[in-house]
């Protein structure tokens, strides 16, 4: 599974990561990861990898199409069996720039990290899953999203099994990843509203990752209550690489509208 | 390496530009110092490159990898830190008597990690590296991830500190087995002899010392009961043999090992 000597994608690590990391971690890091919900790899991709990745952000930036939206934690429709300021409910928003994936170059690193057959093989053993899948519409697969001053993703629960994004800009204030892990259900299974007003009321302290440029991040957002702070100061450029464990799934047409502007 | 200008940042850049980043962040981490401990660091610094300069260094670590053998303490690692790795040594032993370990080291001297990287890319492929980096700082979050599922050792280092605490606190987050490789009685300063003329580098404050250092049995006892508070874990004891080779000098050592599993 993991001989793949002639993948591009090794031409673009960082040190320490190859065919070997990738059989020797595949397996080991499933335990760690499926406990605490969250895998970062530090420094990934090679400086160089990321500086290219840099430059091709920023001369995208002129083509992003910035979005503000609002949504309840669980990015759902609202739930008239709850108050409008109950964890349910209550509102938070996102602000931020995103670059759809039929913007992206056909050369790009990030399509030749996205398309490593040894790369989606590792992804594969960690996650538990038989195979990987791009999105069936053109913009969802991957997506460059751009975090000026001010902007911010609020507190939410992802709808996808797992996120996996590779920090290419760090901001120089602001912009910290925080999380609470595997807390969304109780010990019976149901939604865990009250742990959640919790967290989301300061009550609880959450965990915090800081990942450098460079660093690929693999999370169970869907059972996480995750956020990024607003950026400060500086900007922030992160990538987020989207698969499903089925062919065929395309993002909702309301989704793709609110983040790309468009749904083709 | 004999000025204070061959030790700034941009100097070594220049030398080891594959090392940029972490040299970056160096001495940046250098820079919140004291003023003191930045002249004590600098000056560690520079007298440290002399023994990647002229390949001076080597360790012979085979007693202390038997005893990680005979110990079974990797047994569920899939990695192995060394912090403070030096040239390596221990970890090029380890990857070949386990080969699906993968090996990682922090080291202060980025000559030695770029040796390092050179020999594991040939002979390991992608199994092995080294990074340049404080030990005695707080370490980069995200290496705690692996420690999740990693073992760390750490040898001939304790004495080398300026914050001796921070290297027991850092190694507290690895998950796996610990080990602490100490000469005892543990004098905190530079008196190699083969370094003529040299300034004597007084590496950690007495405030910041664990032990005293002023008998093998006190600073054996005072050590081990403080890992068990930092590690939260049973602390064994072994000694081993452990030969350093040092810009021309052979010093023998028997080195006390501190573990937990």
């Amino acid at each position: 599974m993991f001989q793949q000597k002639n993948d591009p994608l090794l031409g673009i690590l960082g040190d320490g990561y190859g065919e070997e990391f990738f059989r020797a971690g595949g397996g080991n890091l499933k335990n760690a990861f499926d406990r605490y919900g969250i895998l970062v790899l530090a420094d990934f991709l090679s400086p160089r990898a990321v500086e290219v990745l840099q430059k091709e952000a920023a001369s995208l930036k002129s083509k992003v199409y910035r979005s503000s939206s609002a949504y309840n934690l669980y990015v759902l429709p609202f739930d008239e069996s709850f108050s409008k300021d109950s964890p349910r409910n209550r509102q938070f928003s996102t602000t931020k720039g995103c670059i759809a994936n039929d913007q992206i170059p056909a050369n790009s690193y990030l399509r030749i990290l996205y398309d490593s057959r040894l790369f989606r093989s590792f992804l594969c053993q960690l996650l538990g899953i038989e195979k990987l899948y791009p999105y069936a519409d053109g913009l969802s697969s991957i997506n460059i999203n751009y975090y000026d001053p001010g902007d911010g993703l609020e507190w939410h629960f992802d709808n996808s099994d797992f996120a996996i994004t590779l920090l290419v800009k760090k901001c120089m204030k602001g912009g910290e990843y925080e999380y609470f892990t595997n807390m969304r259900y109780d010990a019976n299974g149901q939604e865990n509203y009250e742990l959640v007003r919790k967290c989301i009321d300061g009550e609880l302290q959450p965990d915090r990752e800081s990942v450098n440029e460079g660093g690929l991040m693999i999370f169970r957002g869907n059972k996480s209550l995750h956020r990024v702070t607003p950026v400060e100061e500086g900007d922030r450029i992160l990538i987020t690489f989207n698969f499903n464990a089925k062919p065929g799934v395309s993002l909702s047409e309301k989704s793709r509208q609110t983040f790309f502007g468009r749904v083709s | 390496m004999d000025s204070e200008k061959d030790i700034t940042e941009i100097g070594l850049i220049e030398r080891y530009p594959g090392q940029k980043r972490s040299l970056q962040d160096l001495f940046s981490k250098i820079a919140e110092l004291p003023p003191q401990d930045q002249v004590t660091a600098l000056r560690t610094l520079r007298r440290y490159l002399q023994e990647s300069d002229k390949s001076a260094y080597r360790a012979e670590p085979s007693g202390l990898s038997q005893l990680i053998v005979d110990e079974k303490l990797l047994q569920d690692s899939l990695m192995m830190f060394d912090l403070g790795a030096g040239p390596g040594d221990l970890l090029q032993e380890l990857a070949t008597i386990y080969p699906e370990l993968l090996v990682r080291g922090l080291d202060l001297n980025p000559g030695f990690v770029e040796s390092f990287n050179a020999s594991m890319r040939e002979n390991f492929g992608s199994r092995g590296f080294m990074k340049v980096d404080l030990i005695d700082s707080p370490l980069q979050e995200a290496l705690f991830q692996m420690g999740r599922v990693s073992s760390v050792a750490s040898v001939l280092t304790l004495d080398r500190l300026l914050y001796p605490k921070v290297l027991i606190q850092n190694m507290a987050r690895f998950t796996k087995a610990k080990i602490l490789g100490a000469l005892l009685p543990n004098i905190p300063e530079d008196d190699n002899p083969s370094r003529q003329g040299a300034e004597k580098i007084i590496y950690t404050k007495p405030e910041s010392r664990i032990v005293p250092g002023r008998s093998i049995a006190e600073d054996r006892d005072m050590l081990r009961r403080y890992l068990i508070n930092a590690w939260k874990k049973p602390v064994e004891i072994a000694e081993v043999p452990y030969t350093v080779s040092s810009s021309g000098d052979v010093q023998k050592y028997d080195l006390s090992v501190f573990y937990s599993k």
